[in-house]
C-alpha cells in the first residue's frame, strides 16, 4: 500500500478525535456535493420516499453505527462520510424530532486531507456500500453510479484501471472481475 | 472550489517547517484565498492592518497564536515567485462576491484602511466566521456581505451605523436608523435600497431571518387614513353614490398584463355618501351644529340610500323598486295598445315604442333617445335587417391596451343584439327606416314631459304607481333580485358600467350567439311574467343573426383563453411528465431539478385553473390552507398583510385535490433527494410536509400570527420553488432558487396568469350556475357584502357541493389529470 490513500490510512488513527458536536456545525463537503450531483445514491434506494418517517428515532445509535467522519474547516466541520446519517439527522430536526441544539458524536480528523484523499474517502464509503453491502441490486444502476463517480484515466482501457478505483479495489481491475464479484452479467452492468 | 494543497503551498512559499505550513494553510483557509493567490497582496494587507490594531482579537478569531501569525504574514510579504502576477493583481476577481464573500470583502477594504473601518470590519468578520454554518445554511452570506459593504461605503449611513464597537449597540444603531428612515417620509422619498440593506444587516447581526410583521388591528381611523379627505369620487355605475378616493392606487405592470384590473375591486373600505358634500365652509361660516341638528333629516339622509330605486343592495323580488307582475301586465298591455293620438305633440305610438325599448334594454330615456341609426353591423345603433331589428352595441373595453394573443378568445368592439320578436311584432308597424328621425326631432325635455303625462294617465286609470325611473331600472333590479341571470348582460346591452357588476364584467365573455340566447331567455322571462301565464309562443327561438362577418364575434373579457389552446398546453405538459422514467429523473441533480420544475409548473397551473386564483405571488403558500377534508381551499389573493378582505374558502375540484396530495408526497421525496445539494430548501420542504409544526404554536396569538404569516403569500416563499440557473457571465453559472412569482411564471406559461378566473367565470356562466355560487367561487362580492351572509340559506359545505360537479366537469373537459410524481414511485 504505497498510494496516497494508503499512507493516509496508516496515519489516520494518530490524533483522531471522537467528540460530540452540534449537528448545525456540520456541513457536507464539496466532494459530497459533486458526487451527489452527478449520481444521487438516494435515488437508487428501494424504499419509499418517506422512509425517514418510518425509521425509529434512535439517533444516537444511528450516529454511532454509521458514523460521520469530518474535518475542521474554519470554525466548523465538513463531513466526508456518513451522508445518510447526517441527512437523516437534518430531517429529524426539520420534523421536530430532534432539538435544534442537539449534539452527536463524530470523528474529527486532525488535519484537512487534500483534495484527492477527500474524494477517495467519500468514494470508499459510498462504493463500499454499493458493491459490498449491495444497497442497490439493479446491475444497470450499479453501472450508472460507477460511471458517474469514477473517471477513466487517460490512456487506460477502463475506469477499473484508474488510480481512484485501484486505490479502493485493487483486486478488481476489470469489468469481468467486478461482474463475477457481484455475480451479475457484464452486459447488464454496462447497459445504458 | 479548488483547494490549496500543502504541496503547492510549500512550493510557493518555500516552506519546509510543517508547523509553519499548517499555520499558513489555516490562515489562507480562514480568509478563503483562491488557489491562484490572485489579489492576495491586497487582501492580506487588510488582515495585517487589522492585526496591527487588534492583535488579540485577530489571533483568537483565526485561532492562530500571535507569533505564528506574524511569521506567516512576513512570509507572505517576502513572497517571490516566478508566477506571481496574480498575486499582485489589483482587480477584483469574477464571482468572488458570491463565491468567496469574505475574501472579496478583505480585498475591497484594503483601499479603506482607517481605524474606523477596521473596527467595523473586524466586528463583522468575527460575527460571520463564528456563525458561518448558520449564515451560509440560510443562504444569507452574499447578501449580508453586500449589505455591510454598501452601508459602509455609503457616507450617509456609515457613521450612524458603525460608530459603536460592540455587537449589541451596532444592532441597535442599525435598527434605530432603519426605523428613522421608515418613519420620515417627507416628500415621499423612501431610500428603498438602503432600507433593504439595513434590514439584511440587522437580520445578519441578530442571526434571525424570520420577518415578523406586527399585526396590530387597524383602527377605523387608520383605515380612513388611506383615503382622501377632500376628494370624493362617484362609484362607477351608480348615479349619486360617492366614495372618498384612495390616496394612492397603483397596480404593478405585471398584474395588468396578467389581466388584473384596478377597477375590478373597489378599495378595501368604501364609505358611501349619497351625494357629493357641499364645499367646506370657513369655521366662522359654519352653523353651530348643536342648534340646527335635525335628527329627522339625518335619519332621512341615511335611509335615502335604502329606499332609492337606483340602489343596488339587498333587493328582493317583491321590492317596490321592481315592477310587480300586475303592474308589468298593465304596462305591457298599455304599451302594446294600438290606439292613436298624440301627447305633448308626440305621437302616442312613438312614445310607446320608446318606453318599450327602455323597458327591455334597461337604458334611461336619455340614452334611448340618443341611439343612432347604423347602416352596417359594425356601427353602433339600430340596424334594420329585413325582418329583424338589430341593436349594435359597443360595451366599454375591459383593458387599457388591446391584448394580442392567439391563445385567447378574440374580442370585438361592436356586437349585434336582435330585439325580441315579441317586441318587433308590436312595434314594427311604427318602426321603419324613418323611426330614428322623428324621435330626435323633439328635445329630451319634451319627451320627458310627454312620457310623464302618458304615465300619469295610465296610473290614474288603473290606480297604480309606475314612474319613469321604475321603468328604466326594472330590468336591472329584477336581475339583481333574482340572481339567476348574469348582470353583465345588461352592462353590455345598455353600454353602461354599473356598480353591481363592476368585478364580474372583467371576467364575463360571450360570443354573439350566446349573448343573444341569454338575453332572449331573459326577455322571455319578462314577457311571461307580464302575461301572468306561460306565453303562447313560449318556444320562441332566438332569431339567428345573418351575420355579414366571417368569424363569430365575442364581447367582454379580453383574457379568456381558448379552451382548445389551454387543453393543448395541458396535454403537452402532462405527456412530458408521463414520458419520464423514475430513475432517470432522480439519479442526477440536473434531471431531478428539471423534473421538479416541470412537475411544479404543472401543479401550480392546475391550481390556478381549478380554483380561480388571481395572479399572485406564491399561490397556496402552505399545505395548511388546503382544507381537503372539506374539498375546499382557503385562498387569499390580492391581500394586504392585515386585512382579510380577499380571504375566502372556495371549492377544490377532485382532480386538484388528488394532485395536491401527490404534490405533498412529491416534495417529501424531492427533499430527501436534495438533502445534500440544497440542504436549506430540503429543510423547508420537510417543514412544509410536517404535521408537527403546529405543536410549537401554543398560544392563540402565535396561532394567529402563523395564519397571518402563511396567508400573506408574498411574504413567504411558499411550496412551489423553482430551481434554476442563471448565466452571470460566460464561464460562470449561478444556481438560483426562485419562488413562483408572476414574472417568473410568465416566462414559462403562454397565457395571462389570470386565465383561470376568466375561464372559470365563463364556464360557470355557460352552465347556468346561480350567481351567488359564482360570486362564492370568484370572490366577487360587493363592498359591504360577505360570503354567505345571514340572508343566504347556503353554507360553505352546501355551496361547495353545489359547485363541485360543474368544476369537475370543467377540469375533465380541459384534460387535466392528476399525475403522481415519479420520485415517489420507485418501481415503475
Amino acid at each position: 500500500m504505497d498510494t496516497e490513500l494508503g499512507k493516509f490510512n496508516e496515519k489516520i488513527l494518530e490524533g483522531l478525535d471522537f467528540r460530540k458536536i452540534l449537528i448545525s456545525e456540520i456541513v457536507f463537503d464539496d466532494v459530497i456535493h459533486s458526487l451527489f450531483a452527478s449520481a444521487n445514491p438516494v435515488a437508487g434506494i428501494r424504499t419509499t420516499s418517506d422512509s425517514h418517517d418510518k425509521d425509529a428515532t434512535l439517533y444516537n445509535l444511528l450516529a454511532l453505527q454509521s458514523p460521520i467522519i469530518c474535518y475542521r474547516f474554519r470554525k466548523n466541520y465538513r463531513a466526508l462520510t456518513g451522508t445518510f446519517t447526517l441527512a437523516s439527522l437534518h430531517h429529524a430536526q426539520a420534523k421536530l424530532r430532534l432539538k435544534e441544539d442537539a449534539k452527536i458524536p463524530v470523528f474529527i480528523l486532525e488535519k484537512k486531507p487534500n483534495e484527492s484523499v477527500k474524494k477517495a474517502i467519500a468514494l470508499f464509503s459510498l462504493t463500499n456500500d454499493l458493491l459490498s453491502k449491495c444497497f442497490i441490486s439493479d446491475a444497470k444502476k450499479i453501472g450508472f453510479y460507477l460511471r458517474a463517480w469514477f473517471s477513466k484515466d487517460e490512456g487506460k482501457k477502463s475506469l477499473f484501471q484508474s488510480a481512484e478505483w485501484s486505490a479502493l479495489f485493487p483486486h478488481i481491475d476489470t469489468a469481468e472481475k467486478l461482474a463475477s464479484h457481484l455475480s451479475i452479467s457484464k452486459t447488464e452492468l454496462f447497459r445504458r | 472550489m479548488a483547494d490549496l494543497s500543502e504541496q503547492t503551498l510549500s512550493d510557493i512559499f518555500n516552506l519546509i517547517d510543517e508547523e509553519q505550513l499548517n499555520t499558513m494553510a489555516k490562515l489562507l483557509e480562514m480568509i478563503d484565498c483562491p488557489s491562484d493567490l490572485r489579489g492576495l497582496r491586497k487582501a492580506i494587507a487588510t488582515v495585517e492592518y487589522l492585526f496591527s490594531l487588534y492583535p488579540s482579537r485577530v489571533t483568537t478569531l483565526f485561532g492562530i497564536d500571535h507569533n505564528s501569525l506574524k511569521a506567516s504574514l512576513l512570509i507572505i510579504h517576502s513572497y517571490q515567485h516566478k508566477n506571481s502576477s496574480a498575486f499582485w493583481k489589483e482587480s477584483h476577481g469574477r464571482g468572488w462576491k458570491s463565491e468567496r464573500p469574505i475574501y472579496s470583502l478583505l480585498f475591497i477594504f484594503s483601499d479603506n484602511r482607517t481605524s474606523h473601518a477596521a473596527a467595523a470590519l473586524l466586528l463583522f468578520l468575527e460575527h460571520y466566521l463564528n456563525n458561518e454554518t448558520k449564515i451560509v445554511g440560510q443562504n444569507r452570506a452574499e447578501e449580508s456581505v453586500r449589505a455591510f459593504r454598501m452601508l459602509y461605503t455609503d457616507e450617509s449611513t456609515r457613521d450612524e451605523c458603525f460608530r459603536e464597537s460592540s455587537l449589541d449597540r451596532t444592532v441597535n444603531n442599525i435598527f434605530a436608523m432603519k426605523e428613522r428612515l421608515k418613519s420620515d417620509d417627507d416628500d415621499n422619498y423612501l431610500p428603498r435600497a438602503q432600507l433593504g440593506y439595513l434590514y439584511q444587516l440587522e437580520h445578519f447581526y441578530r442571526l434571525n431571518w424570520v420577518t415578523r410583521g406586527s399585526h396590530a388591528r387597524k383602527t377605523a381611523k387608520q383605515i380612513r387614513g388611506h383615503y382622501s379627505r377632500k376628494r370624493y369620487e362617484r362609484i362607477t355605475g351608480s348615479d349619486d353614490l360617492m366614495t372618498p378616493s384612495l390616496n394612492t392606487q397603483k397596480l404593478p405592470r405585471i398584474y395588468e398584463e396578467a389581466g388584473v384590473t384596478k377597477s375590478e375591486d373597489l378599495p378595501d373600505v368604501t364609505i358611501i355618501k349619497s351625494s357629493s358634500p357641499p364645499p367646506l365652509l370657513q369655521p366662522y361660516e359654519q352653523a353651530s351644529t348643536s342648534i340646527v341638528k335635525d335628527s329627522a333629516l339625518h335619519w332621512f339622509n341615511t335611509k335615502k340610500v335604502n329606499i332609492d330605486i337606483r340602489r343596488c343592495h339587498n333587493l328582493l323580488p317583491n321590492c317596490r323598486t321592481i315592477l310587480q307582475p300586475h303592474e308589468l301586465k298593465l304596462l305591457m298591455r298599455s304599451l302594446t295598445n294600438t290606439s292613436t293620438g298624440a301627447i305633448g305633440g308626440i305621437d302616442k305610438k312613438l312614445t310607446r315604442a320608446v318606453l318599450l325599448i327602455m323597458l327591455i334594454t334597461a337604458r334611461d330615456l336619455q340614452s334611448v333617445l340618443s341611439i343612432k341609426q347604423a347602416s352596417t353591423q359594425k356601427e353602433v345603433g339600430f340596424h334594420f335587417d329585413g325582418n329583424d331589428i338589430l341593436l349594435n352595441v359597443a360595451p366599454e373595453p375591459t383593458t387599457l391596451s388591446p391584448v394580442n394573443n392567439e391563445l385567447l378568445l378574440p374580442v370585438s368592439s361592436v356586437i349585434s343584439i336582435t330585439l325580441p320578436e315579441h317586441l318587433v311584432t308590436h312595434v314594427s308597424p311604427y318602426f321603419s327606416d324613418t323611426f330614428i328621425e322623428p324621435i330626435q326631432q323633439k328635445k329630451p325635455v319634451e319627451w320627458q314631459d310627454a312620457i310623464q303625462r302618458y304615465l300619469k294617465d295610465l296610473n290614474r286609470k288603473f290606480s297604480i304607481q309606475i314612474s319613469l325611473t321604475r321603468i328604466e331600472h326594472h330590468l336591472i333590479n329584477w336581475v339583481s333580485a333574482h340572481e339567476s341571470y348574469d348582470p353583465v348582460l345588461l352592462d353590455i346591452l345598455a353600454e353602461k358600467t354599473r356598480y353591481q357588476s363592476r368585478s364580474a364584467k372583467h371576467y364575463a365573455y360571450y360570443t354573439e350567439t350566446e349573448i343573444n340566447d341569454e338575453l332572449h331567455a331573459l326577455w322571455n322571462a319578462l314577457f311571461t311574467e307580464a302575461a301572468h301565464q306561460q306565453a303562447e309562443n313560449s318556444d320562441s327561438l332566438t332569431p339567428t343573426i345573418s351575420s355579414e362577418l366571417k368569424m363569430e364575434r365575442g364581447v367582454g373579457s379580453a383574457f379568456t383563453p381558448k379552451a382548445d389552446a389551454l387543453s393543448t398546453w395541458i396535454s403537452e405538459k402532462a405527456s412530458i411528465l408521463l414520458s419520464n422514467k423514475p430513475f432517470a429523473v432522480s439519479s442526477t441533480l440536473e434531471g431531478l431539478v428539471n423534473y421538479h420544475n416541470a412537475y411544479t409548473l404543472y401543479t401550480i397551473i392546475m391550481l390556478k385553473s381549478g380554483t380561480g386564483y388571481r395572479a399572485v405571488y406564491n399561490p397556496l403558500p402552505s399545505l395548511d390552507l388546503a382544507l381537503l377534508r372539506y374539498q375546499s381551499i382557503c385562498i387569499s389573493d390580492k391581500d394586504s398583510k392585515t386585512l382579510f378582505n380577499h380571504t375566502r374558502v372556495v371549492a377544490c375540484p377532485d382532480i386538484l385535490k388528488s394532485q395536491i396530495l401527490h404534490y405533498q408526497a412529491h416534495i417529501e421525496a424531492f427533499a430527501n433527494l436534495i438533502a445534500v445539494n440544497f440542504s436549506y430548501f430540503a429543510q423547508q420542504y420537510f417543514t412544509h410536509s410536517s404535521h408537527l409544526q403546529h405543536l410549537k404554536l401554543t398560544s392563540k396569538t402565535e396561532r394567529l400570527e402563523q395564519f397571518l404569516a402563511i396567508k400573506n403569500s408574498s411574504g413567504t416563499d411558499g411550496m412551489f420553488l423553482f430551481f434554476t440557473e442563471r448565466d452571470e457571465h460566460a464561464s460562470h453559472i449561478k444556481k438560483v432558487v426562485q419562488n413562483s412569482s408572476p414574472t417568473f411564471l410568465n416566462t414559462y406559461f403562454p397565457f395571462p396568469l389570470n386565465f383561470g378566473r376568466h375561464y372559470m367565470r365563463r364556464y360557470l356562466q355557460k352552465n347556468n350556475i346561480h350567481q351567488e355560487l359564482i360570486k362564492f367561487q370568484l370572490g366577487h362580492w360587493m363592498t359591504g357584502e360577505t360570503t354567505l351572509e345571514k340572508f343566504s340559506e347556503l353554507n360553505h359545505v352546501e355551496a361547495i357541493q353545489a359547485l363541485l360537479p360543474t368544476l369537475n366537469g370543467m377540469m375533465d373537459e380541459l384534460g387535466w389529470r392528476d399525475i403522481p410524481s415519479l420520485l415517489t414511485r420507485k418501481r415503475a
